[in-house]
């Protein structure tokens, strides 16, 4: 065989001084198990010094916790700020605008609706805004508000919302069960499809903040049906994440708890979109998504009011919300805004907690009030 | 960057420890023919897990080559020897023709054509590219172009050849292995041993470590400058070049490390592709340290003769130049098609070029000695970064608008966003951990170090792959080449 000329080395050599016995590995695992004991134990006591505990780095730490853990610790905190998510977003009518309102515009669902409201408030202070919502309300949220909301008071315009990343909360009675760093435990029905549409297939049990920190502190039972009913009813429920659990008393358990969290997450978004990034049309939750949004529509105008639709597209998800209800939009002819439009969804349009930045609120609220003249000009058929 | 390919059967994942379980625990118990056919069976298991349809692609070129190997050592006529290399040289890049580069040559033809004011009526076709075909296709043409030169003898096993084309640590994305390496360690029994288990163990870690913690973490920030979601800047452009430098290497190199641990698990020795790449302090260093296995098959099998042919019609300093060109320019050809690819072959091209004329001299090499080795690594590690975001531009005209705006806006747009919380303290450990290797020369550098300290090593590394283990997992950008 001739003398190869190349350039390839394939094996590495081991230096002399370390050739290995079972023994020497046993050594080495004993040492690593006495690092992670170490790690464990200096970890969990620096996460309890409070500067830390209250840090970035300490709710890092912290999120692996489960949720019933999250929310004892909202029920339990003795200054719980008034405007805390623990109120937010609840099917409590007593925490709603008052009754009797007679107003122009209605709108209902998410910080991004409610960012709408108040641009449409400073672009047109004669209007009499009225927003009813909660922090990433999915539209079945939104639609359940309307159903309790419609006879307490009167509007000309209903504004029904429609977050791009909503989708995964509609197959839930909770976001807490779509997503475990923090909790946002306001609750809300699921629908299911029927042959004449919708239909409510599960009513939450636990309806208001109130009854939530009565839940978890004190009425065991009432607990353990909520949670059994998530079970039931809730397509993206987890007990292990969900409930309390020892695993999380651990630093280091804490940690594989989120990871855990995060790959259940990650496979319940995959199972809603395609591979072309796009919304799968055919995934349950979009389908419910669409035929709930025919149904909002056709209830608002039952009710001699107007829907107008908006479409909050987030963050690098361009068009995907109206390709998936754009089908409804032209069905239903009603009108609507998607921001996609005007503001898209690249970096640049967009803080880093994913919200618009205000100049895209306030053309959005131009946008908008184009769209609400118009229909009003056409008369009294809504 | 690429679509996305849903594989169960990627490294970091948990069904690929499941079934890397199950075939170590039964070739613990089989004997070395049992050992080679269960491991053919698995592999061929991994590969049809991506789709079942690329197996047929394997097959074919294995049945191939082995039949062509096999005559290549039955005859000594040169002309039917040469006839022999032709059907191999054709069919093997046949496949990587029309499975890889079809709708690119014929999209940039029509495209030529039509500027030329002849527009062509012409629809690309879907052709769906097969994992891992550029690695397994130069790993099977390195075994008959080894033959035709004598440097080999074929192996009369057949499945012994199937195993070496398709053996599933280093099928996807290499390192692309020589017959003269893998072979005999497929043909002789294996021998196991403590340290080698341990060693891949640490290979295993490590590589998901600089996968799941370095380049998963890395992903979004830098995917968010090549998505342009904003009027990039300049610095911006340059921070996202040397973030893309560090995710590919932990990225491919990671790969690497874990295909080099399995193999080690098995008692296999895979060549490493990877040493301390950004320690180079040339480009003809770079090319020794940087996906090795590529480079050197590159060398051996495109470099050489070309060189040998150029130097024979004239020993002319265009002819020494024009080897180093085409091979890069192949180079960049074979990571994807798409001119992007081409412009940062032929610039690596040209700095090969560019280096070996600035040597020359003897004044300048007197000068050149003078300075210290560190600061023609950092020099060096400027042309390597923009080399980097030639690299991962998704076209050529975003190349080129990227480099514009290196020399032109040197504002900061701020909106950047940082990498995920667990890479940042991650990386500089990455980048020690690459400086003592490169100091010491050699990867095993913590082999030296006390027990405590290895195990302290160990264990900060798992625990920082616990906390990234959050990080969305990206597929492994090799495997789209």
């Amino acid at each position: 065989m001739r003398q190869q000329i190349s350039s390839t080395s394939s094996s590495e050599s081991t230096p002399r001084s370390v050739a290995v016995s079972p023994l020497d590995g046993l050594r080495t695992l004993a040492w690593i198990l006495a690092f992670v004991a170490l790690l464990e134990v200096g970890l969990s006591l620096c996460v309890r010094i409070s500067a830390i505990e209250d840090s970035a780095i300490g709710r890092y730490f912290a999120s692996g916790e489960s949720i019933e853990s999250k929310i004892l610790a909202y029920a339990t905190h003795p200054d719980l700020p008034a405007n805390s998510v623990f109120y937010a977003g609840w099917l409590d009518p007593s925490t709603w605008p008052p009754e009797g309102e007679s107003n122009d515009v209605a709108v209902y669902g998410m910080s991004y609706a409610g960012n709408l409201a108040s641009a449409l408030r400073r672009a047109a202070p004669e209007l009499d805004v009225r927003m009813i919502g909660g922090p990433g309300a999915p539209l079945s949220h939104s639609y359940a508000a309307y159903g309790m909301d419609a006879g307490r008071r009167t509007t000309k315009v209903v504004v029904i919302t429609l977050l791009s990343r909503g989708m995964q909360d509609m197959a839930g009675l909770t976001h807490d069960t779509a997503y475990n760093d923090h909790s946002q435990p306001a609750t809300w029905p699921v629908y299911q499809l029927t042959d004449a549409g919708v239909e409510v297939k599960a009513w939450p049990v636990v309806n208001s903040a109130s009854a939530l920190r009565h839940a978890v502190t004190e009425d065991r039972a009432l607990w353990d049906r909520h949670v059994d009913l998530l079970d039931e009813a809730d397509a993206n429920f987890s007990r292990f994440l969900y409930s309390a659990h020892w695993t999380e008393q651990l630093v280091l358990g804490r940690v594989l708890r989120r990871a855990w969290a995060k790959a259940e997450e990650r496979e319940w978004n995959q199972s809603l979109v395609q591979a072309d990034g796009y919304f799968d049309p055919d995934a349950p939750a979009c389908k419910v998504t669409r035929e709930v949004l025919r149904a909002f529509i056709a209830d608002v105008r039952r009710n001699g009011e107007r829907p107008i639709v908006v479409l909050f597209s987030e963050q690098g998800t361009g068009d995907s919300l109206w390709q998936l209800v754009g089908g409804v939009l032209d069905d239903t002819q009603v009108p609507y805004l998607t921001t996609e439009d005007f503001c898209d969804s690249k970096v640049g349009n967009h803080y880093a907690n994913l919200h618009f930045v205000p100049q895209c609120d306030d053309l959005m609220a131009s946008r908008f009030l184009e769209v609400y003249r118009e229909e009003l000009a056409k008369g009294n058929e809504p | 960057m690429g679509s996305s390919i849903v594989g169960f059967m990627v490294f970091n994942s948990i069904s690929f420890f499941a079934f890397l379980a199950i075939v170590y625990a039964l070739y613990r118990v089989l004997g070395h023919r049992g050992q080679n056919r269960m491991l053919l069976v698995a592999s061929y298991v991994f590969y049809g897990a991506w789709d079942w349809r690329f197996l047929t692609l394997i097959a074919a070129s294995t049945v191939v080559d082995y039949i062509i190997g096999r005559s290549l050592h039955a005859t000594t006529d040169p002309v039917r020897r040469k006839h022999l290399l032709w059907v191999s040289l054709a069919s093997n890049l046949g496949l990587l023709g029309v499975f890889k580069y079809f709708n690119f040559f014929v999209g940039s033809f029509v495209e030529l054509v039509s500027q030329l004011g002849l527009p062509l009526d012409w629809q690309s076709l879907s052709i769906i590219l097969p994992v891992g075909i550029s690695f397994y296709t130069f790993q099977t043409l390195s075994y008959t172009i080894d033959i035709y030169r004598n440097e080999l003898e074929p192996t009369e096993d057949f499945l012994d050849f199937a195993l070496f084309v398709a053996f599933f640590p280093q099928l996807v994305a290499g390192p692309i292995e020589r017959a003269k390496n893998l072979l005999p360690q497929i043909q002789e029994p294996r021998r196991l041993s403590p340290q080698q288990g341990l060693r891949g163990c640490y290979l295993i870690l490590i590589g998901l470590f600089k996968k799941v913690v370095i380049a998963d973490g890395l992903a979004s920030t830098v995917n968010a400058v090549f998505g342009e979601s904003w009027a990039v800047t300049g610095p911006e452009v340059w921070l996202a070049s040397s973030l893309f430098a560090l995710q590919i290497f932990g990225d491919f190199s990671g790969y690497t490390d874990i295909a080099r641990g399995t193999a080690k698990l098995f008692g296999f020795e895979l060549m490493k592709n990877f040493k301390t790449p950004f320690f180079a302090a040339s480009p003809s260093e770079y090319w020794t340290r940087w996906h090795v296995s590529l480079s050197s098959w590159v060398k051996d099998y495109v470099y050489f003769p070309m060189a040998l042919s150029y130097m024979r019609r004239g020993a002319t300093k265009l002819n020494e130049y024009k080897p180093h060109l085409y091979a890069m320019a192949l180079m960049g050809l074979w990571h994807g098609a798409a001119w992007n690819y081409v412009a940062w072959g032929v610039f690596n091209g040209c700095m090969l070029i560019l280096w070996s004329a600035i040597r020359w001299p003897k004044r300048i090499k007197h000068y050149r000695k003078r300075i210290p080795n560190g600061v023609w690594v950092a020099v060096f590690l400027q042309v390597t970064i923009y080399t980097m975001m030639l690299f991962r531009a998704d076209t050529l005209d975003q190349a080129v608008r990227f480099t514009l705006a290196l020399g032109s806006d040197l504002s900061w747009s701020g909106n950047l966003a940082l990498p995920k919380l667990v890479t940042l303290p991650a990386v500089p450990l990455l980048i020690a951990l690459e400086w003592m290797a490169f100091r010491s020369k050699s990867e095993l550098f913590y082999q030296r170090w006390p027990r405590p300290m290895r195990a302290l090593l160990y264990t900060i590394l798992l625990f920082l792959l616990c906390l990234g283990s959050s990080n969305a997992p990206a597929d492994f950008i090799y495997f789209q080449f």
